[in-house]
């Protein structure tokens, strides 16, 4: 599957708004799952893609100078651009050369603006509790800003960390903050049909509205240029969403894909979750990769149900496997046994058959699940080999 | 053709991160103000809007006061029913009336927190004599103004 990977803020190559000193400013959408020392790719999204489509300056931006909270997206993306698995695009011109159809787009969408108002709120509440993950991480960020100015200055450090808190702290350190006043507005305005209907909140809620909804048909009108899927922020899913169904749409594919990985890797099987570049990378280079990619479509069609009965059912086929495997095996020895007895060839050559047999009846035995196989693979390695709770 | 700007002013992200201040703010002060009355003197009160409404949000009644003395005459008639006091340090030509304020509960023996909520130089050298004054301060930016009431109140 080929795959567009959204450029946040890309919006503003049609408009005189810039964020280009946010570090989210160009980057890609992160995990909302996970937030560890730094934010986390997507890797329920990765694995299901065999080419992901960038925008060019914005790749650009976050494997040369990446802020210290996008480091480990970044070494992803670096890896995959080794392999050979990024296309990058100029979105801007893209942008440019649609920018009548997005002003008529966005005319639209603005005429009737409670269509937006849950969209809005349930996007604002993904959104808060995302920041709420990882506001710690916003935190140590500021810190290190604080020490890394006291020990060197304007250091490189200290610049980058200074657009983070710029951005993200722009409340904290200003109160007048126009987007402070707007948000809280706003926050008024949606929690109140009355309010809405006051200019002083009605307002506000426009201009929120407006951008939000800038950005989003941007992604639309890229998607539909480069005629693939698309994948974005997870608190824009509610606006994507309330797109979709205006065209007949339950639900962008990419996006059920995504959330199937997530529930196998959460729900079925935790332990087999790939959480790290060297692991996308085993997946995405082993052939078995099509059998998982075929599952998450069968998931998304409903034909498997991704909870506890399914990873006890499979674990209880993959063990029969491995007895009837095992079985195989001792038959073959007994089978192969006389050829043991030729003198000097005898114990190699059998050996060699017992072998050479075996892989492949094993191989043939083990059919079924071979998603599984590789992902335990994959696991076992990533932990030294340490034994895994499917075993 | 003419490209035009799209009439939009404020960046999407600012908006996200605003909102997620906000939401941090809002969790740092949890329930500690519910019910609490507090005195806020400032003589640009329009300053603070945010942080007041976060506060009545979470169930504080906050009164305002434009002056010091505006603030000395209230705590005078009731100072038993307030239960925080934040003043800003300057008010129009004196620089240092949030100082005044504190001395003034000091002669008075009004037990009271207190916080100086400015970002003045000012207020930044008069660090040593507000704390001497047993007020916090001077506190900088709402977030730090909110964090600060949580832990007073």
């Amino acid at each position: 599957m080929r795959l567009m990977v959204t450029s946040f803020g890309i919006e503003q190559a049609l408009s005189s708004t810039s964020d280009g000193d946010s570090i989210f400013h160009g980057m890609p959408p992160v995990s909302f799952r996970s937030v560890n020392e730094a934010f986390m790719p997507d890797f329920e999204l990765l694995v299901l893609c065999d080419q992901i489509v960038m925008d060019g300056s914005s790749f650009d931006r976050l494997v040369d100078s990446p802020a210290r909270a996008y480091s480990g997206v970044a070494d992803t993306f670096r890896a995959l651009r080794d392999e050979g698995r990024i296309e990058l695009v100029d979105f801007p011109h893209l942008l440019r050369s649609n920018a009548d159809l997005l002003e008529k787009m966005l005319d639209h969408d603005m005429r009737t603006l409670d269509q937006w108002v849950v969209p809005l709120r349930e996007s604002l509440t993904m959104w808060r509790h995302f920041a709420g993950m990882s506001m710690a991480l916003w935190r140590d960020e500021r810190q290190e800003l604080h020490g890394a100015s006291a020990d060197h200055g304007a250091g490189e450090a200290a610049m980058r960390s200074h657009a983070l808190v710029h951005e993200i702290a722009h409340l904290m350190h200003r109160a007048h903050g126009e987007a402070s006043y707007l948000t809280f507005a706003v926050e008024e305005a949606l929690d109140s049909a009355e309010k809405r209907k006051r200019r002083e909140y009605r307002q506000p809620l426009r201009e929120v509205l407006r951008a939000y909804l800038a950005y989003v048909n941007a992604n639309l009108v890229l998607s539909n240029e480069l005629n693939i899927g698309f994948h974005d922020w997870l608190d824009f899913t509610p606006f994507y969403s309330m797109k979709f169904l205006s065209v007949g749409k339950r639900e962008d594919p990419a996006r059920e894909g995504r959330d199937q990985v997530e529930k196998l890797f959460t729900v079925a099987f935790p332990d087999l979750a790939i959480g790290d570049t060297s692991a996308l990378l085993k997946a995405l280079n082993d052939r078995r990769i099509i059998d998982l990619r075929q599952l998450i479509s069968d998931a998304v069609l409903g034909k498997v149900e991704f909870d506890e009965g399914f990873a006890a059912s499979v674990l209880a086929e993959v063990l029969r496997s491995e007895r009837r495997a095992g079985r195989a095996r001792r038959v073959l020895g007994y089978l192969t046994l006389p050829i043991g007895f030729i003198p000097w060839i005898g114990t190699p050559a059998q050996k060699v058959i017992e072998e050479a047999v075996g892989t492949s009846m094993e191989g043939k035995i083990k059919r079924e699940h071979q998603w599984f196989y590789m992902l335990s693979e994959i696991a076992d390695s990533s932990t030294g080999g340490q034994g895994r709770t499917d075993s | 053709m003419k490209r035009r700007d799209h009439p939009q002013h404020t960046a999407l992200s600012a908006i996200r991160e605003a909102a997620a201040a906000l939401a941090d703010m809002r969790r740092t002060l949890g329930g500690s103000s519910a019910g609490k009355c507090v005195l806020w003197v400032d003589d640009h009160p329009g300053n603070n809007d945010i942080p007041r409404r976060l506060l009545e949000d979470a169930g504080a009644s906050v009164e305002l006061a434009l002056s010091t003395a505006e603030a000395i005459s209230r705590l005078e008639g009731r100072a038993g029913r307030v239960d925080l006091v934040i003043s800003d340090m300057g008010q129009g030509e004196n620089s240092i009336a949030g100082i005044e304020l504190l001395r003034f509960l000091h002669r008075a023996g009004m037990c009271l927190p207190v916080i100086i909520y400015s970002d003045s130089p000012k207020a930044q050298e008069r660090r040593g004599e507000i704390e001497n004054l047993g007020a916090v301060g001077p506190v900088l930016g709402p977030k730090n103004l909110i964090a600060a009431v949580s832990r007073l109140l």
